[in-house]
């Protein structure tokens, strides 16, 4: 099978194009560095199939990170039959810089010349045929997203494919186009593939090529001590980079007609906005605004706290006395959409659970199995899949913001304020996709080119709370709020991810000051054009999300509610437990056992006989997240009834009753809310962390740092609000904690053994 | 036990027995624990579907010899 790459710089449209013409669902963002690794796909609509392969972009064949090897390698390496170079036709000149390159190996190339769409709608015009015969392989102009001109680029794709291609550069003719030759000539004579390619990374003094032709390298450095260019010295990488713009600014920018309005005319819409998004001053006060504002939509039981406000009637509740009574409000406050479709869905369960009870005990279906069923499967499952509209729809708002382009608006205005932390505004969009995933978002880091950053990074991924996590947070804020009497749950989960930010801050602060010192990499990252987000894209992403999500919990987390009733009901000599008794049971046993040791944070010993519960909840959330609610929601159930009149209380509202009746107060409440977001992730978090380290060692010291943080956290939250004055503590601790971190910077403290020393003692 | 109760406890078993296994039989296959957050987000994705290709590939070449 013949197989196609689409090489093109970040934020062109390759994955645009790549789902376009596989069908695939890649995630696409409106930001540079969405792709960290290729991936694959077939176009059926060729004489043959062809394989697809999604490159990460690159604006250059010299890499400086982990993914940008990952394309210089493939197109090198696995010598694909065609490179399909993804130019953004808006930004012509600085696209076509690694055109240029790839002419510079054997392989056959055509340029696509994409957003051509938007090109037009700027009143610009280019002339794809006069740049072809200037560039010499064929281009064609295109719109990955509205789908125009793609079957014809893979016609001529195909055509080109067939024939093959030598490698020719543009710096023919140039002031080291004689050293050029040279080492061309020296490469080929030791038979090295694409030889011209490497001639001129020798020439620019490549690191990779350096090491890997000393002999060539040598006569490189010879030349560089006696050449000296006007303007650049001796430094070959700036020249050859100079000659090339120069050529494509005299060869191919012609191509472009400019409709002739003047620089003030010019002014579009994005740079209009972004002189109010990316203000030095209101900048991050907007994005904890619009931050806020998604939070509320999703969340708040109050939208714009008409409730609060009391625009609303002591007494109203909408659809009094009918099917979802509440659904859309009550007297606190009319119901954010997040809400409303939470409540729908917890209707539709509740309804579906009691029809299951009811239909099992008039079967005469023994007591146990309806207690499995309903209680045990049924309790956990529908606890957890009520939060999934919340989850959708808080995916959909940061799906809007990225591909609108203000997300990475965002990273740019957050460098300055990571800079003083040791952090890149770059490692902004990994910890940014880590409100979806964790998984992605670890490897993402792979864009940051400073080891010691990406590496701060990946640990403090995790306390940028995840879809899994949400569920957590907004039943324990739905508890907080019903023990506090307050309709402000979108207030507590805002304020939660928000902690989350602060010590992941914290977390970076003290790392990049300690152990992973080192010169924060500059931030260069090309803004995109403000864009209205694409319908299709959207679907297509939540879609995914749901898909996975049910996929999950119809697996995992059904598997685990089923055990986990197994071992509540169950004690260890093996005897049946009814509900009253599930005390005495095997995960009660474990869960006691471990007890004394949240003892600190709130949720262990001082709870009393149900306290093991929220034990046993965090620990089946290492497996996944989920698990946490679902254990509560399979517990819920069986153990409200002994509290609580009320037994025919189902899903999150018995989870919430739960929460009450253990008696547990709102400091260890939060700070169960805050050791489950900071502690260790779940597994598969754990094994991408574990893949994306670099030694095992430092992997160990990874989940050391997770258990630490989640722990120490959540004991300062769990003390400073049951007793306010150990704030004076922790402040003196933490005095002495920075102290010891600045004489340690000072070289006035070692911790370092000295073994010269103990050498000499032995001997 | 009537029947409604080991059609319950079968089904529970199997779930668990279910899971459990295709669990192992993933890790066995070196794939990596899927945490649901969706393919499309994955940079993993493309690998999980591409090394049973391979695997073919190699198949279809030993075929051959």
């Amino acid at each position: 099978m013949k197989k196609f790459a689409l090489a093109g710089n970040p934020n062109s449209g390759k994955t645009t194009l790549f789902n376009s013409l596989t069908g695939s669902t890649a995630h696409v963002g409106n930001w540079p560095g969405v792709t960290v690794d290729k991936r694959e796909g077939i176009y059926k609509k060729l004489k043959e199939p062809v394989a697809i392969i999604d490159l990460p972009g690159i604006y250059s064949l010299s890499p400086y990170t982990p993914e940008e090897v990952i394309s210089r390698n493939y197109i090198l390496d696995e010598k694909p039959d065609c490179v399909v170079n993804i130019v953004d036709a808006t930004n012509l000149e600085r696209n076509l810089y690694l055109t240029t390159q790839l002419l510079e190996i054997d392989v056959p190339v055509i340029v696509a010349l994409n957003m051509i769409d938007e090109v037009q709608k700027a009143g610009d015009k280019i002339d794809a045929q006069k740049l072809e015969q200037k560039i010499g392989v064929p281009v064609v102009a295109i719109s990955a997203l509205k789908g125009d001109g793609i079957d014809q680029l893979m016609k001529r794709a195909y055509e080109c494919s067939k024939v093959g291609r030598n490698a020719r550069t543009v710096l023919e003719g140039g002031a080291l186009s004689h050293l050029i030759r040279d080492c061309r000539i020296a490469l080929e004579g030791a038979g090295v593939e694409n030889a011209l390619f490497h001639a001129v990374k020798l020439v620019e003094q490549d690191e990779i090529e350096t090491k890997q032709h000393p002999q060539a390298a040598e006569t490189v450095q010879k030349f560089k001590e006696t050449f000296d260019d006007e303007t650049f010295g001796s430094d070959f990488e700036a020249i050859v980079a100079d000659s090339r713009y120069k050529y494509i600014s005299q060869n191919y920018s012609n191509a472009l007609i400019r409709s002739g309005k003047s620089g003030k005319e010019k002014l579009t819409r994005s740079d209009k906005a972004d002189r109010i998004l990316t203000h030095r001053i209101w900048g991050i006060p907007i994005f904890l605004v619009i931050l806020f504002a998604v939070f509320h939509l999703t969340f708040s039981e109050d939208l714009f706290y008409l409730g609060s406000m009391g625009a609303l009637g002591k007494d109203w509740v909408s659809l009094q006395g009918m099917w979802g009574e509440g659904v859309f409000g009550s007297a606190e406050g009319i119901a954010s959409p997040g809400v409303i479709l939470f409540n729908l869905l917890d209707c539709i369960t509740s309804s579906i659970s009691g029809a299951i009870s009811s239909a099992m005990n008039n079967g005469g279906v023994a007591q146990w199995a309806t207690g499995l069923v309903v209680d045990g499967v049924l309790g956990g499952l529908f606890s957890v899949l009520s939060f999934l509209p919340q989850i959708l729809l808080l995916f959909m708002f940061f799906s809007l913001l990225e591909d609108s382009g203000y997300m990475a608006r965002v990273a740019f205005i957050l460098d300055r304020l990571f800079r003083r932390f040791g952090l890149s505004g770059r490692a902004f969009m990994p910890m940014i996709m880590g409100f979806g995933c964790s998984v992605p978002a670890m490897a993402n880091t792979r864009t940051l080119a400073d080891e010691n950053e990406r590496l701060a990074t990946i640990r403090v991924i995790p306390f940028f709370s995840c879809g899994a996590k949400l569920p957590i947070l907004t039943a324990i804020a739905g508890g907080i709020a019903q023990m506090t009497g307050t309709g402000n749950a979108d207030i507590i989960t805002y304020s939660m991810y928000l902690l989350g930010i602060i010590v992941a801050i914290c977390a970076v602060l003290l790392m990049r000051s300690t152990t992973m010192r080192g010169e924060v990499s500059p931030f260069i990252m090309e803004l995109p054009s403000y864009r209205i987000p694409q319908a299709h894209s959207l679907v297509m992403l939540l879609w995914d999300k749901m898909k996975h999500f049910i996929k999950k919990a119809f697996t995992i987390i059904l598997a685990s509610t089923i055990l986990i009733w197994f071992v509540s009901h169950f004690s260890f000599s093996w005897e049946y437990l009814s509900d009253e008794k599930m005390n005495e049971s095997i995960l009660a046993g474990i869960g006691k056992l471990m007890q004394p040791l949240f003892t600190p944070v709130g949720f262990g010993s001082q709870l009393g006989e149900w306290g093991w519960v929220f034990v046993v909840a965090a620990i089946t959330g290492l497996i996944a997240k989920e698990n946490v609610i679902a254990t509560f929601g399979t517990l819920a159930t069986c153990i409200t009834g002994t509290f609580v009149a009320d037994e025919t209380l189902g899903g999150v509202d018995s989870v919430a009753q739960m929460i009450s009746a253990t008696g547990i107060g709102v400091p260890a409440l939060i700070a169960f809310i805050a050791f489950n977001m900071l502690t260790i992730p779940c597994f598969a978090a754990v094994a991408t962390a574990r893949a994306e380290m670099p030694s095992k060692k430092k992997f160990n010291y990874t989940l050391l740092f997770w258990v630490a943080s989640s722990y120490i956290v959540s004991s300062m939250i769990y003390l400073i609000g049951q007793w306010w004055w150990t704030v004076f503590i922790w402040a003196g601790l933490w005095a002495a904690a920075i102290t010891v971190v600045v004489l340690y910077n000072k070289g006035k403290i070692n911790f370092r053994i000295k073994k010269n020393k103990i050498t000499d003692k032995r001997s | 036990m009537g029947v409604p109760e080991i059609i319950i406890i079968v089904s529970a078993v199997l779930i668990v027995g279910g899971v459990a296994a295709s669990a192992i039989v993933r890790k066995l296959k070196g794939k990596r624990g899927c945490s649901g957050c969706g393919c499309a987000g994955c940079p993993y994705g493309s690998s999980c579907g591409g090394r049973r290709e391979r695997k073919r590939d190699n198949d279809k070449k030993q075929d051959v010899v």
